[in-house]
C-alpha cells in the first residue's frame, strides 16, 4: 500500500516531466496565438480544455506551464541545496561553536517566510522570475542544512568513517567519499519534498503577479487571469489548478516514498 | 535557575532574530543604492534628479545612521513613513490588522478543529481502509494551492449557489451578519490546507502515544481506546503539536497575504502588495518587518509554551 504512494507519485512526477517536454517540440497550438474570436470556449474537439480570455488554446499554455514549473523548481532546489548541503556537512562534521553559529543562523532564517522574501526582493528589484527563484531557493536553505547536518553526525559517528579517519583521511575526503555519498537519499528525498514547496511558492507568486512577465505561461498566472473571467467561464479557473496539484502531489508522494524506502522503521509513524 | 535560564536563552534568539529580519528588511529596501529614488522619479529621471532626490529625503547619509533611525522609532510605534504620501506606516497598518487578525485566528482554529478529530482517527485506524483514506484526503488537501481552493469555493459557493459574497469586507461593529458571512470562504479556503498539513503532524504524535507503556497500562486497566487517547495522549501529543501549531501560524500569516488578494480584503497583505506594485519600499520595509516580527513573536511564545506544558523541558538547554 505505501509502495503505491511511491509509484503514483514517480507517475506524476514523470507526467509533469513529459509535459514540458512535449510542450518543447509540439503544442495542439501556438500558446501565445491570440485569436480574438475565439474567446472562452468552452471544451471542444478543438479546443480540449476550452480557450482563456484572449482566446489561447488552454491546453497548450498548460503543457508550456509545465516548462516553467520544472525550472523554477529545479533552480530554486539546486540554490538550497547547493548552499545547504556544504553548511549542513560543515555544521555536522565540525564541533562546537561553528556548529552552533551555523545552526542558531539556520534557525533564525528558517524563521523567516520564503514568500515574504520573494515579496521584498520583488518590490527592490522588480517582479521576475529569477527574484522568485531566488527567494524560495535562499528560503529553503535552512532545511537542507538541518536535513543534512542530521544526516552527516550520523554518518560520522560510524565505524567507516572511523576507519578512513584512523588511516589518515582529511575532512574533505571524509567528506566527499564517505558522508556525500551516505546522506545523498536523504537529500533526495528533501529535493523532492523542496520541489513540492516550490512550485505551490511559484504559482502563488506568479498569481499575485510576482513573477513571470505577461506572455509566459504559467499555472499561477493563468489562475490570475481566469479569476477575472470566471462568471463565463468557470473551468478556467479548474485546469491549472488541477495541474498545480497534481505536481505537487506528486513531488510530495515521490518524497515520501523514498523516505519510507530508505527507513522502513519510519513506515509506521509517517 | 534553569527557567531562568532557560526563558533567557529564548528571548536572546528571539531579540536576535527581530535584529536579523529587520537588518534584513532594511538592506533590500533601504540600503542599496537608487532604488527608493528611481522608483520615486520613474524611469526618465536624470541621475541629477536622483542624486537631488536622494538627498532631500535624507538617503545619502550612511546606513548604519538611517537603520538606527529607523530601528529606534520601531520601539517606540513608528515604523517610517511612505516616501510618496508621507503617511506613517503604523496608521496605515492599524485598520488593516483586524482583518488580516480575523483571517488568521479563524483559520488556525478551524484547522486544528478539523486535524486533531481526523488525525486521532488516522492514527487508530492506520491498518484500515479509514485510516488510509483520512491519510490519502490530507495528502490532496496538501497538494491544493490555498488560492485555487479559494478560487474553486468562490466558484461553487458565490458565482454557483450565491449563498456567499465573492469578495470584499465588513468590519464587525458596523454589521456582524455581513462580517461573519465575508470572513466564511477565506477562512475555509485557508484552512483546508493548514488542517491537512495539520492532520499528518497529529497522526505521527498519536501513532508514537499508541507504543507508549502509559497507552497499554491505560488500555489493560480498562479504558477504552479513544478515551485513553484523549485522557493520556493529548497532553504528550500537545508537546509535539504545539511545535507544529506554531509553524502553522506562521504560514497561516503567509498565506494569508494570498487569500486577501483572491477576496479583495483590505488587511495587511493586500496593503503590503499595493505597496509592492508602487514601488513604494517604505511601506515594503514597515509591512515585511510588522509580519516578520508577529512571525517571530509566535515562535518566542510557543518556544515558551514548552516550559509550560512540559517541565522537563525547563531543565535541558532548549535544543
Amino acid at each position: 500500500m505505501r509502495r503505491a504512494g511511491l509509484w503514483c507519485g514517480a507517475a506524476l512526477v514523470a507526467g509533469v516531466v513529459l509535459m514540458a517536454l512535449v510542450s518543447l517540440v509540439w503544442t495542439p497550438y501556438d500558446p501565445t496565438l491570440v485569436v480574438a474570436g475565439q474567446r472562452l470556449q468552452g471544451p471542444s474537439a478543438a479546443h480540449w480544455l476550452g480557450t482563456d480570455h484572449m482566446g489561447i488554446d488552454t491546453l497548450s499554455r498548460i503543457l508550456v506551464g509545465a516548462q516553467t514549473t520544472i525550472v523554477v523548481g529545479v533552480v530554486s532546489v539546486g540554490i538550497a541545496a547547493v548552499l545547504g548541503v556544504p553548511l549542513g556537512m560543515l555544521a555536522g562534521q565540525a564541533h562546537g561553536w561553528v556548529d552552533e553559529v551555523v545552526m542558531r543562523v539556520t534557525d533564525i532564517a528558517y524563521a523567516f517566510p520564503a514568500l515574504l522574501l520573494a515579496i521584498l526582493l520583488a518590490a527592490r528589484f522588480g517582479a521576475s522570475p529569477v527574484t522568485a527563484m531566488t527567494a524560495i531557493g535562499l528560503a529553503t536553505i535552512p532545511s537542507f542544512a538541518r536535513v543534512t547536518r542530521a544526516g552527516t553526525i550520523q554518518v560520522m559517528s560510524s565505524d567507516f568513517v572511523l576507519a578512513a579517519r584512523a588511516s589518515g583521511t582529511r575532512w574533505p575526503g571524509v567528506s566527499l567519499r564517505h558522508v556525500l555519498p551516505n546522506i545523498a537519499p536523504l537529500i533526495g528525498v528533501q529535493a523532492s519534498v523542496t520541489f513540492a514547496l516550490a512550485i505551490l511558492a511559484e504559482a502563488a507568486l506568479s498569481y499575485l503577479g510576482l513573477s513571470t512577465a505577461a506572455i509566459v505561461p504559467t499555472w499561477g498566472k493563468m489562475l490570475r487571469d481566469a479569476q477575472t473571467v470566471m462568471f463565463g467561464a468557470p473551468l478556467q479557473a479548474v485546469w491549472p489548478g488541477l495541474a498545480i496539484a497534481a505536481a505537487v502531489l506528486g513531488f510530495n508522494l515521490l518524497g515520501d516514498g523514498l523516505r519510507d524506502l530508505l527507513d522502513p522503521r519510519l513506515r509506521e509513524v509517517s | 535557575m534553569r527557567v531562568l535560564a532557560f526563558l533567557g536563552r529564548r528571548l536572546g534568539i528571539f531579540a536576535i532574530s527581530l535584529l536579523g529580519a529587520s537588518l534584513l528588511a532594511f538592506a533590500v529596501c533601504s540600503a542599496l543604492p537608487g532604488g527608493v529614488a528611481e522608483a520615486i522619479l520613474g524611469e526618465g529621471a536624470t541621475q541629477a534628479q536622483i542624486d537631488a532626490l536622494t538627498a532631500e529625503l535624507g538617503l545619502n547619509r550612511p546606513w548604519p545612521v538611517r537603520y538606527l533611525e529607523w530601528a529606534t522609532g520601531m520601539l517606540h510605534g513608528d515604523f517610517g513613513r511612505s516616501y510618496f504620501t508621507g503617511q506613517g506606516v503604523l496608521e496605515l497598518m492599524a485598520p488593516r490588522i483586524a482583518v488580516t487578525w480575523w483571517l488568521v485566528v479563524f483559520a488556525l482554529l478551524l484547522s486544528i478543529a478539523v486535524a486533531v478529530p481526523v488525525g486521532m482517527l488516522a492514527a487508530m485506524k492506520r491498518r484500515s481502509w479509514e485510516g488510509f483514506a483520512a491519510s490519502a484526503v490530507a495528502q490532496l488537501g496538501m497538494a491544493i494551492p490555498a488560492f485555487w481552493a479559494a478560487i474553486v469555493l468562490v466558484l461553487v459557493f458565490a458565482v454557483g449557489l450565491r449563498w456567499l459574497p465573492a469578495n470584499g469586507y465588513v468590519p464587525l461593529t458596523t454589521d456582524p451578519v455581513g462580517w461573519a458571512e465575508h470572513l466564511v470562504l477565506p477562512v475555509v479556503s485557508l484552512a483546508i490546507v493548514q488542517s491537512a498539513v495539520l492532520v499528518r503532524y497529529v497522526r505521527s504524535a498519536f501513532i508514537e502515544v499508541l507504543g507508549e507503556d502509559y497507552y497499554r497500562t491505560a488500555r489493560a486497566v480498562g479504558w477504552r481506546p479513544f478515551p485513553a487517547l484523549l485522557r493520556h495522549g493529548l497532553r504528550n501529543a500537545a508537546l509535539s503539536l504545539v511545535t507544529v501549531v506554531g509553524l502553522q501560524l506562521s504560514a497561516v500569516l503567509v498565506g494569508a497575504i494570498v487569500i486577501e488578494q483572491v477576496f479583495t480584503l483590505p488587511g495587511l497583505g493586500s496593503q503590503l502588495l499595493s505597496a509592492v506594485s508602487q514601488r513604494d519600499l517604505m511601506i515594503v520595509q514597515g509591512v515585511v518587518m510588522f509580519l516578520a516580527a508577529s512571525v517571530l513573536l509566535i515562535n518566542f511564545l510557543v518556544d515558551l509554551s514548552y516550559a509550560w506544558i512540559d517541565p522537563r523541558l525547563r531543565a535541558e538547554d532548549g535544543r
